[in-house]
């Protein structure tokens, strides 16, 4: 993900702070006939049993804001970052990346979504025990 | 006399049952009813440093496209969007593409890359284009002909099929 940045003109200290962190790129597809609900609060991330812990969106705009990061560079991040919440209608998608911090091994993941218009739905929950993080392909 | 009394009412009968009845017109997978109120008014230059006020457009239905180089459906879309455009007249629909906080070169260099000849305005600091708060790059926002935001369509549209330009169609002869 870095070199995505540096391509962009991200400034040095912005870059200094990311190149730290785990960059996972998620794709949502809705595939089913009800709307499903995505809530970042839901998703649960561990390695070697212990929780990850992830930063909520508007820490990341804080953090850029207050070290006066350009306006543009804090809106080209800010697109690249799943949303916290979205519903997603039938065949719908929508992606981008989840920030944690860094480290060597896989990462588990558990993650549920409520179903339906009232979210009442069946429960959807999705797990996976080996996510690593993005690497540069650029 | 009598004869054109009811003619008459029927008339006025049959307007108020299409009109009562009309409500939005139903989009097409993809495209979402999004009224968030008026649309946020800007202005915006483009690469030949021509201004473009939102305001101006009032009257016809705008077609208020939002992208970025780095975003892969933009890439696939924007042909479509060409298309599509050649289908309408400025009259009666205006197709307006924003790029979001990229720089002037990388904004050229894209468009003359997929060979369009659709213009676009530079949202440079990216702050318009979170006024609309969009969910994602690439979408679409359709505002009416009074100002009022109706529509969003998310991701990549391949704008030029008949499912997409008929219902596009619908909203113009609906005014």
């Amino acid at each position: 993900m870095m070199s995505f940045y540096e391509a962009r003109g991200f400034p040095k200290e912005m870059l200094n702070i990311l190149k730290k962190e785990c960059f996972i790129t998620v794709r949502i597809h809705n595939k089913s006939r009800e709307i499903i609900w995505h809530d970042l609060a839901n998703w649960r991330f561990s390695h070697e049993d212990k929780p990850l812990k992830r930063e909520h969106r508007e820490y990341w705009l804080q953090k850029w804001h207050s070290m006066q990061i350009p306006l543009a560079s804090v809106s080209t991040f800010r697109w690249t970052l799943l949303p916290e919440k979205l519903d997603y209608l039938p065949d719908e998608e929508e992606g981008g990346n989840i920030i944690l911090p860094r480290v060597n091994g896989p990462i588990a993941l558990s993650a549920t979504f409520a179903t339906g218009d009232d979210q009442r739905g069946p429960v959807i929950t999705i797990t996976h025990d080996a996510l690593s993080c993005a690497e540069d392909t650029e | 006399m009598k004869f054109a009394r009811y003619l008459l009412l029927a008339m006025v009968t049959q307007w108020l049952v299409a009109n009562i009845h009309a409500g939005p017109i139903q989009p097409p997978k993809g495209i979402r009813h999004y009224e968030i109120g008026p649309a946020p008014g800007f202005t915006l230059v483009d690469i030949d440093g021509d201004r473009f006020t939102l305001d101006a457009f009032r009257g016809r239905w705008v077609f208020l496209h939002f992208w970025a180089s780095w975003c892969g459906p933009c890439r696939e879309e924007m042909p479509t969007i060409q298309r599509m455009s050649e289908g309408f007249s400025d009259d009666e629909f205006a197709v307006l593409l924003v790029n979001t906080a990229e720089d002037e070169d990388t904004i050229f260099s894209f468009l003359a890359e997929i060979d369009t000849d659709l213009k676009s305005l530079m949202d440079a600091d990216g702050q318009v284009t979170e006024k609309f708060r969009p969910r994602g790059l690439p979408t679409t926002i359709l505002i009416d002909p009074q100002g009022l935001v109706q529509y969003q369509a998310i991701g990549g549209r391949e704008w030029h099929q008949p499912q997409y330009t008929d219902f596009l169609q619908a909203l113009i002869d609906h005014q």
